[in-house]
């Protein structure tokens, strides 16, 4: 399912926090959102995730996400929040699974096929050793793997990812990631995902978005926004970008330009 | 919906059921078997009290009595059936009001230590009561006129604790139904209509006065089959919701105002459930006066035993709740025979040490 | 100011004098006494300024100064004016300054207002046994102590039977009204006398259950009743034998219908008054008393789940009486009226109504007015 949004903003409170975006991202395709703290890119995704209100439109294979209720439009929609603490200590992580999948439900048994969905969604991530611990008994690493996992379970259409690897050490970063884009494509999903690395932006997604202040001000392939000079500009920081081996690019920072507030 | 195709070995045949899944109906399984366990002891503790009540019928005379009621001797049969039973009943059901009501408001606000007392019901139920008493005034001025003298000061006590709560909700909606203010506003009446009652009594003479203690002390000796069938409609009418909203209430309790990512209205969830809370306990607490710690301790008890699954843990907390109430009936019979400790000092005293060690037990687990 | 052991010494030096003065002689002050709860109490002279804390007590000052026995009182706990409305009116009515007399408002639960009490200057603070204690809390007794204010106390709670008529005795031995305290004294424990030779004769006692404040706390509430005070000490000295003394640990409590039926009691009695309480089913005895109203109210009460199965319903012996006579210095009343209920044969001739019109009439001069003591209740059928 493609994703686009049309000159979307978000509100919070009285606050524009985010104006004017307009992007689109086709199925099975990865999109970073990247950006200064306070840009926007966390409200961007909460906004398209249903949790602010928005202005604008949503749209998905094109129908308006803005314009369904609020089960309707979760069914579409997997996001994974920023930090796992919400996770709570005593649900093991298949009743978690299965909770995910029957939370919005008016009913009381659990069909028979959300416990497969639950467990094949275990087997898909590796995690069927914790199928009945609690998220408390887990590293920080493995709780971010159940939250994708919760998110994924749902089959959305859509996949929010709000910083999913800045708790992860080296290693889980690139698996999570390697998984977020095998499953994007496999489903033809369409992710949008909030990301500080710049090199991990620039390895796993296919378009990138930058915001500064709330407003678009670079969006398309990610080796044609993350440039030297556009990464001076938006972030105040000097970068070499360096070519690698495979046809991957490092992006290395160097020092903060003077002049601007970090 | 696009297929998502599994990797490693699993067929197409999705019907195949792994590990997990096994491990999951055995705990299934296991729950359930908890659950009947203890509804059998529920059971066994209503028998009880019937049984021993207040010492005056033999074991062979009850059980005549229950089971022939047709033929027993009438004094047996008025003991048993319109003596004893509806003390019986209103414990079991006040019980399960009461833990219910308890572990709503402990998922609502996020709070472990929330119990019905915690948004003031139990102090606007009390100062309801009061005025009834001391006062002969009703919240509904004179339309209470008609109501029957024994219904009338339940009803001042029932409507002041709903509407406290509604009260409550209400003014925490302005604010988005954030758990912290609803607590504090809760306290805040809480503490407004414990200073009412205090001068309530303050203002009751020594008649009014001994009304009033027995009230706020809690009584089972008030019930009748009036009351009884009044609490046992409230509860027909409500569970059937709770075990409906049995997934939401858990993606509340799992994952907080994180839930709206499921779907779930959160604001709208607390609120309904707020006030299906406060429609228990008014109706626990106007029929039986204030008794507290069963609604903080059988929700725990049964987290305990069931873990945090809503499906389970709800009615587990009923049967939870109607084993301590009916036990501490019970007991307020069995330390003075003849005469009736006043229920709520029994659970109090009862429920006390079991609190001590919810907080001791539960530091050394961190939530998150 | 004198030591106090000094006084004592010459208090004790006079008290042989005292014990030989006849009751007719006038009292010799100081004066120096042992009151109802136990205590040395010294009058230094005779009190004409003083304080009520429990307002029932105007019944005791009603005998002893009858033309005026509001005279001595400057500050009260007006109890009778929230608790006996029917008797406040009359004694508003023939003393109307009585009205003017200061309320601290309290109610029989021990407490004054100090600052009251100490600015109106009392030479003597009359209060009830049974608020010692919360006295004694409040720090009041040691104040008074330090002011040189006798506190005397009486009783008509704690053993109701024998202290009602002490506590005129030793009022009118502090007021110097030994005469007047003598008339009602001899009246009472010659009828007290009449009682005790009765029930003597009589045969065994019965069992009474006494159920106090009946239909107070609503309809389905039952049964609230006293062990060894107030109502218990009364219903034995009737020649009843008290159930609930027998069930309840302390002074009173609440008892099943179950136990109470299990105890098969002879007679059932309830007490009520004129108390105003919605949801209360009330038994207005006492004054202004309204029979029909009583009698619907004893219906209701009887038709108490479990009330059909008490023996004493079964036997007919079921009967109200005025709860004001539990703390009463009339409680002769009460217990010609209970006596008369435990043993019908023996004491057919008493009239409980009358004795209470002839120590109003005889012994003060409060306006007589109808007082209804006691009825049976109409019998349950079937």
């Amino acid at each position: 399912m493609s994703l686009s949004l049309e000159d979307l903003g978000v509100r919070i409170g009285r606050h524009r926090a985010v104006r004017g975006v307009s992007c689109a991202v086709a199925a099975g395709e990865c999109l970073a959102v990247l950006g200064r703290n306070g840009a926007g890119k966390t409200s961007l995704v909460r906004g398209v995730a249903g949790l602010l209100p928005v202005t604008g439109a949503i749209r998905l294979d094109g129908q308006d996400l803005t314009a369904l209720g609020p089960a309707e439009r979760s069914r579409r929609i997997g996001y994974v929040a920023q930090g796992v603490a919400q996770l709570s200590a005593q649900l093991t992580v298949f009743d978690l699974l299965l909770l995910a999948q029957n939370g919005g439900q008016f009913a009381w048994a659990a069909p028979r096929e959300s416990l497969h969905r639950a467990e094949a969604m275990l087997d898909l991530l590796g995690l069927q050793p914790l199928a009945r611990r609690t998220p408390a008994e887990m590293s920080g690493g493995q709780r971010q793997m159940v939250a994708l996992a919760l998110a994924l379970v749902r089959r959305p259409a859509v996949l929010l990812l709000d910083e999913p690897t800045s708790a992860l050490d080296l290693a889980n970063q690139l698996h999570l990631l390697e998984l977020v884009r095998t499953h994007t494509r496999r489903a033809g999903m369409a992710t949008v995902m909030v990301l500080h690395d710049l090199n991990l932006a620039s390895r796993y997604a296919d378009s990138v978005l930058m915001l500064e202040d709330g407003a678009p001000v670079h969006a398309g392939p990610a080796a044609e926004v993350l440039t030297e000079e556009r990464l001076a500009r938006v972030y105040g920081v000097d970068c070499r970008i360096l070519a690698m081996e495979g046809g991957h690019r490092a992006i290395y920072p160097l020092a903060r330009l003077g002049g601007t507030a970090a | 919906m696009p297929q998502l195709r599994l990797a490693g070995a699993a067929a197409a045949a999705v019907m195949e059921e792994g590990v997990a899944i096994r491990d999951y109906r055995r705990s299934v399984t296991w729950r359930a078997v908890l659950l009947a366990a203890l509804l059998l002891a529920g059971a066994a503790a209503l028998l009880a009290d019937l049984v021993v009540g207040s010492g005056t019928l033999s074991l062979r005379e009850v059980i005549d009595g229950l089971l022939s009621p047709g033929t027993a001797d009438p004094t047996v049969r008025v003991v048993l059936w319109e003596l004893r039973m509806p003390i019986t009943f209103t414990a079991a059901l006040a019980g399960i009001a009461l833990a219910l009501a308890g572990t709503l408001m402990q998922t609502v606000l996020n709070n472990p230590l929330a119990e019905p007392f915690t948004l003031g019901i139990s102090s606007a139920a009390g100062f309801g009561a009061a005025m009834a008493i001391v006062f002969g005034s009703s919240i509904l001025g004179s339309a209470a006129d008609w109501l029957p003298a024994e219904l009338f000061i339940s009803a001042n006590a029932f409507l002041f604790a709903l509407a406290t709560v509604i009260l409550v909700t209400l003014l925490a909606r302005r604010t988005g139904m954030g758990v912290e203010t609803v607590t504090l506003l809760g306290i805040a009446v809480h503490f407004a209509f414990s200073a009412l009652l205090a001068v309530a009594q303050y203002m009751a003479d020594v008649n009014q006065l001994q009304s009033l203690v027995f009230w706020l002390l809690g009584s089972l000796l008030k019930a009748t089959w009036t009351k009884v069938a009044i609490n046992a409609a409230i509860l027909a009418l409500v569970l059937p919701l709770l075990l409906s909203r049995a997934w939401a209430l858990t993606a509340l309790r799992g994952f907080g105002d994180g839930a709206v990512v499921l779907g779930i209205r959160v604001e709208r969830l607390r609120f309904s459930m707020l006030v299906a809370a406060a429609l228990l306990a008014a109706s626990a607490t106007a029929t039986i006066g204030v008794v507290g710690f069963v609604g903080l301790v059988a929700p725990h008890m049964a987290r305990l035993l069931v873990g945090e699954d809503q499906r389970f843990s709800l009615i587990v907390t009923a049967a939870c709740g109607l084993l301590v109430l009916t036990l501490a009936s019970l007991v307020s019979k069995l330390i003075l025979p003849g005469a009736v400790l006043p229920v709520g000092m029994v659970t109090s005293l009862l429920g006390l040490p079991v609190f001590l060690a919810q907080i001791l037990h539960g530091r050394r687990r961190v939530a998150h | 100011m004198t030591s106090p052991l000094l006084r004592r010494l010459a208090a004790a030096a006079l008290l042989p004098l005292l014990s030989l003065a006849t009751p007719a002689q006038a009292t010799q002050y100081p004066l120096t006494v042992t009151d109802l709860a136990g205590r040395q109490v010294t009058i230094p002279r005779r009190p004409e300024r003083i304080v009520l804390q429990d307002g029932r007590n105007i019944s005791i000052l009603a005998m002893l100064d009858r033309a005026d026995p509001f005279g001595r009182v400057v500050l009260w706990n007006n109890i009778p004016s929230r608790a006996d409305e029917g008797f406040w009116n009359i004694l508003r009515g023939a003393w109307p300054k009585a009205a003017a007399i200061p309320d601290m408002g309290f109610g029989d639960n021990g407490q004054v207002n100090a600052e009251q009490v100490i600015t109106a200057r009392p030479q003597m603070v009359l209060a009830e046994a049974r608020a010692l204690t919360a006295l004694r809390e409040a720090g009041v007794d040691q104040r008074l102590a330090q002011l040189n204010i006798p506190l005397l106390l009486v009783d008509s709670f704690d053993d109701p039977v024998p202290n009602a008529v002490r506590s005129v005795e030793l009022l009118g031995q502090v007021l110097d009204r030994e005469a007047e305290a003598a008339e009602f004294a001899s009246f009472a424990r010659e009828r007290a006398a009449r009682l005790q030779a009765g029930i003597a004769a009589a045969g065994p006692r019965p069992k009474v259950f006494i159920e106090t404040r009946a239909g107070f706390a609503g309809p389905e509430a039952c049964c609230f009743t006293q062990g060894r005070v107030g109502w218990g000490p009364m219903v034995e000295a009737a020649g009843g034998h008290n159930i609930g003394a027998d069930i309840l640990p302390g002074a009173s409590g609440e008892v099943t219908m179950e136990t109470v039926i299990s105890r098969r009691p002879d007679i059932y009695v309830m007490t009520g008054a004129n108390w105003r309480g919605r949801g209360a089913v009330t038994l207005p005895f006492g004054y202004g008393a309204d029979q029909g109203a009583i009698a619907t109210s004893m219906a209701r009460l009887e038709a108490r789940p479990g009330f059909a199965q008490l023996e004493a319903t079964r036997q007919g012996r079921v009967l109200g009486i005025w709860h004001g006579f539990y703390n009463h210095t009339l409680n002769i009343v009460g217990l010609e009226a209970l006596a008369k209920a435990f043993h019908p044969q023996q004491f057919a001739g008493l009239d409980p109504e009358d004795t209470y019109r002839t120590i109003l009439a005889r012994f003060t001069r409060i306006p007589a007015q109808p007082f209804l003591v006691s009825t049976a209740a109409p019998r349950v059928g079937g």
